[in-house]
C-alpha cells in the first residue's frame, strides 16, 4: 500500500499534469458556458421543423411525399410545419429564415437548406430516408397505413440522436459538456505515460533504481495504475460536480451508473497512456505530442469542436462512433442520462472495455517482441 | 564463501559495438572494488547487466553465490546501488524519497523508520528532512541519492560514478562515506573515471577500456605491472646537451627531457633515484633549483598499458 499512497501523492503533487486533468477541463467547461450562455437561455424544447414544400415548374405534387411530412410525429408534436407555396416565396421565407428547408418535390425531389445544424440534418434525413423507401411509402399511403410505416421510421429517426430533444436534458450544448468530459478522461493517459516511463531506464533516472529493487512486476504496475486511476476518476467527480453545481448545465437524468461508467472513462485513459508510452520509445516530448493529437482528435469526432459531427457521423460512417473512444463515452453519458437507453449505455461501456483489453494486450505483446528483438530488459520480471 | 560477485566471460553487444567484451571479475567480501576507465569504456553496462537491467549475450553473473536475475529478489535485496545521476523524485520530500526507496527493500514500517533515520544521519541531512529535492544544492541532492541507495543497510554497494559534478568538500565527505560504509561491513563496487578517487579508497582496482578487463589488481600491483616507476622533475635554469646525455646514461632512467627549464626525468624502478640526479647534476656543476619526485600515477599504468592517457578520454 506504501507505494501506492506515495505515488498518489506524487500525482498529485504534479503541477504541470494537475493542471491538464483537472483544472483545463474546468476552464474549458467554463468557457463553454459563457460562450452558449445566450443560446442556451432560449427555450430548447423540441420545436417542429417549419419547412417549405414546393413543386417544380411544369412537375406533378408528390401527394405521398406530402402527406408523409405532415404525418411524422415526435409524440404529440410533428415533427415539420409544412408550408405549400410557390418556389419564390419558399427561397424568400428559407432566406427570411422562416423555415429551416425548402423541399421541391417534381420530377425529382431536392432539398435546399439555410445552413447547416440540427434542423437540417433532420430534415435531409426523412428526405433521403423517403426517397430510398419512396415505394414502400406509395403503396402505404395507397393501403391506409402510412400512419404504420411513419411510426418505424420515425423511430429510426430517434436512433439518429434527434431523440435528444425529447429527453429530460433541454440543453442543446450538452453535448459539447459530454466531449469534455471525454477529453479530461482521455488526458488520464498523461498519468498512464508517466507511469510507464517511470518503469523505463531509457526515460527516468529513478526507473533504475526502481528496477534494482526486489520488486515485484505486477504488484508494482498495479499499484501505479490504481494511483493514476484514483486521481483519474476524483478528476471525473470533481469535473461532473462542478458542470452541474457550479455551472448548472443539464445532462439530464444523473445516476448511480454514471459513476460506474466514470470507472471505464478513467481507466480507458490511463490506459492509453500505458499503451503510448510502450509503442512510442523515441522521447516524451513525442509520446506527449501523439497522445494530445490522439485525444483532441477523438474528442473532436465526439463533437467537442464541431456539434453535430456525431450526428453527421452516425449518418455517413457510423462505424468511427462505435470504435471512437470519445464518442464511446459521450455516448454513453447521452444514453443514460438523455435517453434513458441502458441498452444502449451497456453497448458503450462494453465497447469501451473492449479498448481497454485491447491496449493491455497490445502494451504486453509489445513489450515481449520488443524485448525478444533488442535483448532491452522489460526491466520487470 | 568470500566471493561476492562473479563475472565470468560476461559479452554485451549493441548492434555492431562490443561494450563488454568477454568480461571476467571476481570480487571479494569486504572490498572496495574500483571499476577505472574512461567515459564509454564499459563501466555502467556491466553495471547495468549486474543489476539485471539490461540483458546481455554472453556470459554469467553470479552474486551472493547465485545466479543473477531480474526475478531474484533475494539477492536485490541484499544490494544497493547508488546511480550517477540524481534518482531521486522531485515531488517527494528528502524523507519521503528515502522512506520510499527503502520501502522497495523493507515492508516493516517501524524498522523502515530507524532505517531511514540512521540514512539521514549518515549523510547528514537531518536539518533538510522536510525539503524538495529542487531546492536542495547539488551536494546535498548527491548525499540525498546516497542516502536513497544505502538506507535498507544492503551489503553490497554500488556507486556508479557519485562524484560527477560535485564539488570538492561535497566530494571528500562522499569518500569518507563510502569508506565507513565499507568499514561497517558493506562490499563497494565503486566506478569511476576520477583516478586519484579510486586510488584513494579501493582496496583493489579493475582497469577497463573498450569493454575490456586491462588489468586488475591492488594499486601497487598496477603500478609494479608497468616499466615507469617515479618521475623527477629539476628546476635547471641552465643545462648543456652534454649533461642532459649523461642524465640519460645514469642506471634506471628512461628519458630525459627538458623544457622551459625544466629537467623531467622518468625511472623504471630502482632506488635513491633522486639522490643519483642530484649527485649527477653536482659533479657537473649544473647549478639547480627545486625537486620534485611523483610515484607513478594510475594514468601511468593506463598510459602503458593502452597506449593513450585516462584523463584525455574525460569530457
Amino acid at each position: 500500500m506504501i507505494h501506492y499512497f506515495y505515488r498518489l501523492k506524487r500525482l498529485l503533487r504534479m503541477k504541470q499534469l494537475f493542471f491538464w486533468s483537472i483544472i483545463f477541463p474546468l476552464l474549458l467547461g467554463t468557457v463553454f458556458k459563457v460562450a452558449f450562455s445566450d443560446a442556451t437561455n432560449k427555450d430548447w424544447g423540441f420545436a417542429t421543423i417549419p419547412v417549405a414544400v414546393t413543386t417544380e415548374e411544369g412537375g406533378i405534387r408528390d401527394e405521398a411525399f406530402v402527406s408523409f411530412l405532415k404525418e411524422m410525429k415526435n409524440g404529440d408534436v410533428a415533427f415539420f410545419a409544412v408550408e405549400e407555396c410557390d418556389r419564390e416565396t419558399a427561397e424568400a421565407m428559407l432566406s427570411g429564415g422562416d423555415v429551416s428547408a425548402v423541399i421541391v418535390t417534381g420530377e425529382e425531389t431536392k432539398v435546399i437548406l439555410r445552413e447547416n445544424g440540427l434542423n437540417s440534418t433532420v430534415v435531409k434525413t426523412v428526405v433521403d430516408g423517403y426517397l430510398q423507401s419512396k415505394d414502400m411509402f406509395v403503396e402505404a399511403a395507397m393501403n391506409g397505413k402510412l400512419t404504420e410505416v411513419i411510426g418505424a421510421f420515425s423511430k429510426e429517426i430517434e436512433t439518429l440522436g434527434v431523440k435528444e430533444f425529447e429527453g429530460t436534458s433541454k440543453d442543446p450544448f450538452v453535448q459539447y459538456f459530454q466531449a469534455l468530459i471525454a477529453m479530461a478522461s482521455l488526458y488520464g493517459a498523461m498519468y498512464g505515460l508517466m507511469n510507464t516511463n517511470e518503469l523505463d531506464i531509457k526515460f527516468a533516472n529513478v526507473s533504475a533504481r526502481r528496477l534494482a529493487a526486489p520488486m515485484r512486476a505486477i504488484p508494482t504496475v498495479l499499484c501505479d495504475v490504481a494511483a493514476a486511476f484514483t486521481i483519474q476518476y476524483i478528476q471525473f467527480l470533481i469535473n461532473i460536480a462542478y458542470f452541474i453545481l457550479i455551472l448548472k448545465v443539464d445532462f439530464g437524468s444523473i445516476n448511480g451508473w454514471l459513476f460506474l461508467g466514470g470507472v471505464f472513462y478513467s481507466l480507458l485513459g490511463v490506459l492509453n497512456g500505458y499503451f503510448i508510452g510502450t509503442v512510442v520509445q523515441k522521447s516524451d516530448g513525442l509520446q506527449n505530442a501523439i497522445m494530445m493529437g490522439c485525444t483532441m482528435f477523438s474528442c473532436f469526432l465526439a463533437g467537442l469542436m464541431v456539434g453535430n459531427i456525431r450526428i453527421s457521423l452516425e449518418l455517413t460512417a457510423p462505424i468511427v462512433n462505435r470504435v471512437n473512444q470519445a464518442t464511446l463515452i459521450a455516448d454513453s453519458m447521452q444514453a443514460l442520462c438523455i435517453m434513458g437507453d441502458m441498452e444502449k449505455y451497456a453497448r458503450c461501456l462494453l465497447g469501451i472495455l473492449i479498448w481497454c483489453v485491447c491496449l493491455v494486450v497490445g502494451s504486453i505483446l509489445v513489450l515481449m517482441m520488443r524485448q525478444r528483438r533488442t535483448g532491452r530488459s522489460v526491466k520487470l520480471a | 564463501m568470500n566471493t561476492v560477485v562473479k563475472i565470468e566471460n560476461l559479452v554485451k553487444r549493441y548492434k555492431e559495438l562490443v561494450a563488454v567484451d568477454h568480461m571476467n571479475l571476481s570480487i571479494e567480501k569486504g572490498e572496495i572494488f574500483g571499476l577505472l576507465g574512461p567515459n564509454g569504456s564499459g563501466k555502467s553496462t556491466i553495471i547495468n547487466c549486474l543489476l539485471s537491467l539490461t540483458n546481455y549475450d554472453k556470459g554469467e553473473i553470479t552474486v551472493f553465490g547465485e545466479k543473477m536475475r531480474a526475478d531474484n529478489y533475494s539477492v536485490k535485496g541484499r544490494i544497493g546501488v547508488v546511480l550517477q545521476n540524481v534518482a531521486v523524485f522531485d515531488e517527494l520530500t528528502v524523507y519521503e524519497n528515502i522512506d520510499y526507496f527503502c520501502s522497495l527493500y523493507v515492508s516493516d514500517k517501524e524498522k523502515r523508520k530507524a532505517l531511514v533515520q540512521e540514512a539521514i544521519a549518515f549523510v547528514g541531512l537531518e536539518e533538510f528532512v522536510k525539503f524538495y529535492p529542487k531546492k536542495l544544492s547539488g551536494g546535498l541532492l548527491r548525499r540525498l541519492n546516497i542516502a536513497c541507495g544505502i538506507a535498507h543497510k544492503p551489503e553490497l554497494i554500488i556507486f556508479d560514478e557519485p562524484t560527477v559534478a560535485v564539488d570538492p568538500q561535497s566530494r571528500n565527505k562522499i569518500l569518507e562515506g563510502i569508506q565507513e560504509l565499507n568499514r561497517q561491513g558493506a562490499t563497494v563496487i565503486y566506478t569511476s573515471h576520477y583516478m586519484e578517487e579510486v586510488e584513494q579508497i579501493c582496496s583493489r582496482i579493475a582497469i577497463i577500456d573498450k569493454g575490456q578487463l586491462v588489468a586488475t589488481g591492488t594499486k601497487d600491483e598496477l603500478k609494479s605491472m608497468i616499466q615507469t616507476g617515479e618521475t623527477i622533475r629539476v628546476e635547471v635554469p641552465e643545462m648543456t646537451s652534454e649533461v642532459l646525455f649523461g642524465l640519460e646514461k645514469l642506471s634506471h632512467i628512461i628519458s630525459v627531457e627538458y623544457n622551459d627549464g625544466l629537467v623531467t626525468i622518468k625511472c623504471s624502478g630502482g632506488r635513491h633515484n633522486v639522490l643519483h640526479v642530484l649527485e649527477y647534476l653536482n659533479n657537473t656543476g649544473t647549478s639547480f633549483g627545486r625537486v620534485f619526485a611523483e610515484q607513478p600515477t594510475l594514468n601511468d599504468v593506463f598510459l602503458e598499458i593502452t597506449g593513450k592517457e585516462l584523463r584525455d578520454e574525460v569530457q
